[in-house]
């Protein structure tokens, strides 16, 4: 059994303690914003959680390409944990965004060109995993998983790229002083807003790195299980 | 001048989906840790087994 590393023990500790720091920046350092009220400091933690999704989809894309090159298992095992996680904060990212989206817009949802990509980028990860639940045989499992995180990354860029190359009513903050025609809820950020958004960008990507630690060590533990299995399933064979 | 909306209950909202979805795959992965734990002390135990039979 793996005896779990000192770095990761004390990765767990930073992270919490920044988690907990940038919370708090968030609440009681950041200002309130002059027209959208509290809701404006879920940006905080919805640009991090997007920025971080997108690091897991990119992991992905990585390890399917050396999946490709090495046929080396624990390419597959890192694929799918950046798969994974990159699902769980772009969850947060898109839910998030209803949110402030419904005192800002006057609606839940609207089919914007931001909005639609991210959900199509996340329907196309979460049948990247249901799919590879249907294939038994590892190495075949292994390499669709590794095209497909490759052909699904085309949705990553497009997502990012969105509000930039269309028109849309979402606010493009970062680059463009929150000044963009026919965007709502665009703001100005103030110099301890963006100390805030760098603190919250930081923080999220040590939580991302301290939970793929974690993720894949699980994968690694999923795989001794299945070839253990394997192994005495061919000997009552 | 523009009157500041009041949306604090959003702002609630929002952090308690931030902190539920990461807490709860935190907790998805210690369970399924302890889990997959369980069954490869099992599956060694029985294999040991198998070998001494």
């Amino acid at each position: 059994m793996d005896a779990k590393p000192k770095l990761l023990s004390v990765l767990d500790v930073v992270t919490g303690v920044l988690m907990a720091a940038a919370t708090l920046a968030v609440f009681f350092y950041a200002p309130t914003e002059r027209v959208m009220g509290a809701v404006q400091k879920v940006f905080y933690f919805h640009v991090a959680a997007g920025w971080v999704g997108m690091l897991g989809f990119l992991a992905a894309l990585a390890a399917g390409v050396a999946y490709l090159r090495t046929h080396d298992a624990k390419w597959d095992i890192i694929g799918l944990a950046g798969v994974e996680i990159g699902m769980a904060f772009m969850l947060i990212n898109i839910v998030t965004g209803s949110i402030w989206a419904r005192p800002i817009w006057g609606a839940w949802w609207t089919w914007d060109p931001r909005l639609t990509t991210a959900t199509i980028m996340e329907l196309a990860y979460a049948a990247y995993l249901m799919l590879r639940q249907g294939i038994e045989e590892p190495d075949r499992r292994a390499r669709f998983g590794a095209v497909y995180a490759i052909v699904a990354f085309i949705s990553v860029p497009m997502t990012f790229l969105s509000i930039r190359i269309f028109r849309t009513i979402h606010p493009v903050v970062i680059g463009n002083g929150g000044d963009v025609p026919g965007a709502e809820g665009g703001f100005s950020m103030t110099p301890k807003m963006t100390q805030v958004f760098m603190f919250s960008l930081i923080t999220w990507s040590v939580l991302f790195v301290d939970i793929f630690w974690h993720r894949i060590r699980l994968g690694k533990l999923a795989n001794r299980v299945e070839q253990l299995k394997l192994k005495l399933g061919g000997r009552t064979a | 001048m523009e009157e500041t909306l009041n949306t604090m209950s959003y702002l609630i909202a929002g952090y308690a989906v931030i902190f539920g979805v990461t807490l709860g795959y935190i907790v998805s992965l210690i369970v399924r840790t302890h889990n997959l734990r369980q069954d490869e002390g099992l599956l060694l135990s029985l294999d040991q087994g198998e070998d001494e039979g």
